[in-house]
């Protein structure tokens, strides 16, 4: 039984430590600094209304305590007891809670359908088999350079930060099975190795919802909708994002032509 | 990986805290640097004993009677558990505090179904539970 060292003149000394235990580990180290001091700094910034106005948007005011929540750092009900201490009203805090209620019910999924984790729950309402959609993640998308600029800068963010805004990661889930129509658990498992949040249930269970396995038709999205949320920090120019620029009617013929335009109404 | 988690309270003052660095287990996630960083980093913050080896070896050798654990929905840890009872020591698991009571009502279902049976619960501080049931009864 080998004890390892748990003190460390720094995160730069830490980090390399783990380097060494760990050769087979690729990547380097994130900004985003582990243990419970750094928890309670985050929670201590949690503005509820703020949250509910913004939480959309790219630049908008999440929380950040994802990566925390999942590894045990802070519980869901110490997140919600101290959104409900800094509301006038416990209905401006909802939207937070609502949120962090995602998270527990799909937990709560998990225990109920183990046999879900990895495995379609449903048929694609695609208008395709699973067995017509690629088992591996391309390396084009693996490695940021599929030539749609915002795409390739979120994956930018995957990979050296370890966390990506809500909104991004449906984007790149929705980008890897319909766009390229590779099947979801490929990209689940690329999520969950960079991830600092990455949870099996959270994370696949919402590859299954894009995917349409566990939804009633598949999420796709469009430049328009990049633009709204992440205009202000992303490049967004149609001519860097041609894949992308197109309006959802014309997405819909041409991601879903088995489906002739049937896709649902959004 | 927390103090304040309710199994430490189950486990008394005489815990020692342990978290094992197990290299197949961590290379079989396929995790990236930065996010065994950011777990090396979160096990040294809670004051534990980092020990490598493989989890169960590491367990049995310990030459402890009895083991607690933060329950979890990873079969790994349930795995454990099994080996350690068939040693003769005794696996004590504990939950985390509750987020939410759910009103009676079957089958999960799709969220918002969910929801409807959480609300009243998630939007109350402790879920509307008493600080003594909010850690269970063996708290």
């Amino acid at each position: 039984m080998e004890r390892l060292r748990t003190d460390f003149a720094s995160r730069e000394e830490l980090s390399a430590y783990i380097r060494e235990l760990t050769p087979w580990a690729l990547g380097e180290a994130c900004s985003t600094e582990g243990g419970r001091s750094a928890a309670q700094r985050a929670l201590a910034r949690v503005q509820p209304a703020a949250y509910a106005r913004t939480r959309n948007f790219g630049d908008g005011q999440v929380t950040r305590l994802s990566a925390y929540i999942r590894h045990g750092v802070v519980s869901l009900n110490e997140v919600r007891n101290r959104a409900l201490e800094c509301v006038p009203r416990a209905e401006d805090a909802e939207k937070l809670i609502q949120e962090l209620a995602w998270r527990d019910y799909w937990q709560r999924v998990r225990a109920e359908h183990p046999q879900w984790m990895w495995s379609d729950i449903e048929p694609y309402k695609t208008g395709f088999d699973a067995a017509e959609y690629g088992l591996e993640l391309p390396p084009d998308i693996a490695e940021g350079r599929t030539g749609v600029a915002c795409l390739d800068y979120f994956i930018g963010e995957l990979k050296v930060t370890g966390y990506l805004h809500n909104h991004a990661r449906m984007y790149l889930a929705a980008y890897v099975v319909h766009f390229r129509r590779v099947r979801w658990q490929a990209g689940a498992k690329w999520f969950l190795e960079h991830l600092l949040d990455g949870d099996l249930a959270s994370n696949n269970l919402s590859w299954q919802w894009v995917a349409s396995t566990f939804s009633n038709k598949p999420y796709v999205f469009n430049l328009e909708n990049v633009t709204r949320y992440f205009g202000k920090t992303v490049d967004v120019r149609p001519e860097s994002n041609r894949e992308l620029d197109a309006s959802y009617e014309e997405l819909d013929s041409r991601l879903f032509p088995r489906l002739g335009g049937m896709r649902g109404v959004r | 990986m927390r103090r304040e988690h309710p199994v430490f309270r189950a486990a008394g003052e005489a815990e020692r805290v342990i978290f094992i660095w197990d290299d197949a287990y961590l290379s079989e996630q396929g995790w990236t640097l930065k996010r065994l960083v950011f777990v090396y980093e979160c096990a040294c913050a809670m004051g534990a004993e980092v020990v490598r080896g493989d989890t169960l070896a590491v367990l049995k050798g310990l030459g402890t009677e009895r083991v607690y654990v933060a329950e979890s929905l990873n079969p790994f840890v349930r795995t454990v558990a099994e080996g350690l009872r068939a040693c003769g020591i005794e696996v004590t698991t504990v939950a985390e505090e509750p987020f939410v009571m759910l009103r009676k009502g079957g089958e999960l279902g799709r969220f918002f179904r969910y929801w409807s049976r959480a609300q009243r619960s998630a939007m109350q501080p402790d879920a509307g539970l008493t600080r003594e049931n909010l850690f269970g009864q063996d708290g």
